[in-house]
């Protein structure tokens, strides 16, 4: 699989590139900043491009700024975001406008090569990835009056998979129960939360992270 | 109210009113057109008598009919009754004493045409007659304000037609002039009778009134356009009537031309005298209008004092003033020693122009010293009158509005120089959550790669005693780590400058040690340092409360007239302390109760 790294940071991006060569991944890129990223993507065609959130000029949010760009330019080409935001609200601006083949992790889950690894296959087989740390904060937060508080400790697990981008299929293997199963906590979940179900997994995750931002 | 000796309030302005030359004192003016106008009312009482000789034998256009004898004296009557206002509330200026010798120079024609009147008396009328024409012109230029090549132009329309007017008569004999018809008396004044000569004068005479008339039309015209709208208010009478009067002036003399002999019962030259005649009276009209409009600003100027109070609103005495005066341009501006700047009765600081033509700018002095300026329209011409007459009425006013406007500058400096404070701890925080995210985070993510090089290879060799201390290794990085993002994150949130408010405040409920419950909050961008402010307000009560045992709070958020209010409810709220410096810089404030707190930040 063809990937491109752009990190600003030289030690970070190397150490990234080495895992990845490790894992048998080719790296056919690397930048750091915004246009030699956009440069990258659009000469070596890559399946996937990892993006550092902050890189020059502003050091904010270039990363998502190449996200967008991206995603609208190259539709084939996936983007996972490294941040060092524990904020819902940039992943969700991530997801906003290109649901899928998008991913937003914590900077420092990717020196742990399963996660990263898999979080790249996934994104390269469309789907979406969101940090579990992330996930985690919205899902046992202290709200009061809290709309979760009517879900089941289960659901509340299945509600918190199902954030992080995960299909059916993958929460059942991650739970060790059928699918079915998964299916029935699903709607039971949807139905508490009064939210539309969506055969579309890409809005799926989008509707449960903005409804778990906003309400 | 307390009256001031005059000698302690000091006026100048950068715009002089016109005065009688140089070497004329101001008592010498005074009394010079006071003695003129009452000659000249005098005068007018006086023409009644050959006006009436003159009826039956028709040698005056008033003559002709009541109408014209009523327009005959009106424009006299008008000229004068102006140049009496200009002299009772201007005697200083040249204004009034021309009103007055032109009033008497209309009624000439009634002193020619003086039907067996000494021939003297006549031929005197005869000779002053033609000056008519440059003194109206000198009148309208005086009003309007005159420029140098309009001096120019109007000094050489006195001296042509003083020349004319005695060369005419030292070889006009008008006994000779088939074509008399009101001067058909002996000239006392001639030398050899030349008719052919004094024809040609005559018609040199006719081509320079026509001219003149001609530019009297166009040049009040173009003055009226080319003036500000204040000016325009104030002026449009005279202007517009000093241009019919120059049409008409011009007219007159191509009937002379076209239509000959001149006749004053000939309906053409009958409403010609009319329309000449009326103009004239609405000329004058137009120069007392300015005075009755200046006199009854200086009287409202003179109220000022009651209107404003001792205690004005910032502003009063400008809008007071523009009101007075109609002129809506007007501004007031107050000098300020200390920082050597003018600012407005707000305390903002305004630049003052200078009389560069566009501008005037009047001064208001005591003891030698500036205290404010009124920067106003030009075509205010009584300005130093103006400012004469509120000096010592409006003293307290002044004053006041002065003290306020000083107060007002310097708060405005002080929160400038806050917020610039404000700013600053902002900039400085920024740069310190930079540093922590892109050196000390990344110094403890390539630790924790290194970290995990290593427990590979431990591993790899089997060493598990040493993997097992790697790992701790690796979840003191990754707490470090934690501990790092959550100090960037309070010292400076970067959710907020990214997403505004309302994702800021749900991420701080979201992390808060108690329970938070955002029940409102803006969901559009605010001044970013307005939005920090309500933030940290938010932050530091939310951890004080917690700390003090609170278990449950709610935050109601909400951008309302220009201002966020943010309200923070719970138990324990209202003994916790709020960022208050950083409130006060921006204008804000906080109300408690025991119960709750309410911080006001305005947005502006």
């Amino acid at each position: 699989m063809r990937v491109v790294v752009a990190d600003d940071v030289m030690i970070t991006r190397e150490g990234i590139v080495h895992l990845l060569r490790g894992a048998g991944f080719d790296v056919v890129g690397q930048a750091g900043d915004l246009d030699g990223l956009l440069r990258a993507v659009a000469l070596d065609s890559p399946d996937v491009a990892i993006v550092d959130i902050r890189m020059p000029p502003t050091h904010t949010d270039e990363g998502l700024v190449a996200a967008r760009r991206i995603r609208t330019e190259h539709p084939g080409v996936g983007v996972l975001v490294l941040s060092q935001y524990v904020e819902p609200m940039y992943a969700l601006q991530l997801l906003e406008e290109h649901p899928g083949r998008v991913g937003y992790l914590l900077k420092e889950r990717v020196f742990d090569v399963a996660i990263l690894i898999d979080a790249i296959r996934r994104i390269a087989d469309d789907e979406t990835v969101i940090d579990p740390t992330i996930v985690a904060r919205l899902v046992n937060r202290h709200r009061a009056q809290d709309p979760l508080n009517k879900l089941t400790e289960r659901e509340r697990e299945v509600l918190g998979l199902l954030a992080e981008g995960l299909s059916n299929s993958a929460i059942a293997r991650r739970l060790v129960v059928t699918e079915r199963t998964v299916q029935a906590h699903t709607t039971q979940i949807f139905q508490k939360l009064q939210l539309e179900a969506n055969p579309d997994s890409h809005r799926r995750v989008m509707a449960v992270v903005t409804y778990l931002q906003n309400s | 109210m307390q009256s001031l000796p005059p000698n302690e309030l000091w006026l100048d302005t950068v715009w002089t009113p016109r005065r009688i030359g140089s070497g004329w004192d101001n008592a010498d003016v005074r009394v010079l057109t006071r003695v003129t106008v009452s000659l000249a009312i005098v005068f007018a009482g006086v023409t009644a008598m050959p006006a009436w000789r003159s009826i039956p034998w028709v040698t005056t256009y008033g003559a002709t009919s009541p109408a014209a004898m009523a327009a005959q004296f009106a424009a006299a009557v008008g000229l004068i009754a102006a140049a009496l206002m200009w002299a009772v509330d201007r005697p200083t200026e040249r204004t009034g004493l021309l009103l007055t010798v032109t009033g008497v120079a209309w009624l000439m024609p009634v002193w020619i045409g003086w039907h067996n009147g000494p021939a003297a008396v006549r031929t005197i009328a005869m000779l002053v007659e033609p000056v008519f024409l440059p003194l109206i012109c000198d009148v309208v230029a005086s009003i309007c304000g005159r420029r140098k090549r309009l001096r120019v132009a109007i000094t050489a329309l006195y001296l042509l037609a003083t020349i004319l007017s005695f060369a005419q008569l030292l070889v006009n004999d008008p006994l000779t002039d088939p074509r008399c018809w009101n001067n058909c008396t002996v000239n006392v004044m001639l030398v050899t009778s030349q008719p052919a000569l004094a024809g040609m004068l005559a018609a040199v005479w006719t081509a320079l009134s026509m001219a003149a008339g001609l530019m009297l039309a166009a040049g009040s015209l173009w003055h009226l356009h080319a003036s500000t709208r204040t000016a325009r208010r104030l002026m449009w009478l005279v202007t517009i009537s000093a241009s019919v009067l120059g049409v008409t002036i011009a007219v007159h003399g191509i009937a002379v031309v076209a239509a000959p002999p001149e006749n004053p019962t000939d309906l053409l030259y009958a409403v010609i005298f009319e329309l000449e005649a009326w103009s004239v009276v609405a000329v004058a009209a137009g120069a007392a209008s300015g005075v009755i409009r200046a006199r009854w600003a200086r009287r409202t100027a003179m109220n000022l004092a009651k209107q404003l109070g001792a205690a004005p609103r910032p502003g009063s005495l400008a809008t007071v003033l523009a009101r007075s005066t109609g002129d809506p341009t007007l501004e007031v501006a107050y000098w300020l020693t200390n920082s050597h700047r003018f600012v407005n009765g707000f305390g903002r600081e305004v630049g003052v122009s200078g009389g560069d033509g566009r501008r005037a700018v009047t001064q208001i002095m005591r003891d030698q010293e500036l205290i404010a300026v009124i920067d106003h329209d030009p075509a205010l011409v009584d300005s130093s009158g103006l400012v004469r007459a509120i000096g010592p009425a409006a003293r307290v006013a002044i004053d006041n509005e002065r003290l306020q406007a000083e107060l007002l500058a310097q708060l405005a400096e002080l929160r400038a120089s806050q917020i610039r404070v404000v700013q600053t701890s902002d900039a400085e925080r920024r740069r310190l959550e930079r540093n922590l995210h892109d050196a000390a985070q990344q110094a403890v993510i390539a630790l924790s790669y290194d970290i995990r090089l290593a427990m590979a290879t431990s591993t790899k060799w089997g060493a598990s005693d040493l993997h097992h201390m790697l790992e701790r290794a690796l979840t003191a990085a990754l707490s470090a780590l934690e501990a790092l993002r959550s100090l960037a994150h309070g010292i400076y949130p970067a959710v907020l400058t990214e997403f505004g408010l309302r994702p800021a405040l749900t991420s701080l409920a979201d992390t808060a040690p108690v329970r938070v419950a955002i029940t409102r909050a803006p969901s559009g961008r605010l001044p970013p340092l307005v939005e920090r402010t309500a933030y940290l307000a938010a932050a530091d009560v939310i951890e004080q409360a917690a700390s003090a045992g609170s278990e449950e709070l709610t935050i109601a958020a909400e951008a309302a007239d220009g201002d966020l209010v943010i309200e923070i409810r719970g138990t324990n709220v209202g003994a916790t302390t709020p960022p208050s410096d950083r409130i006060g810089a921006l204008g804000g404030q906080i109300d408690r109760t025991s119960e709750a707190l309410r911080v006001r930040i305005p947005c502006g």
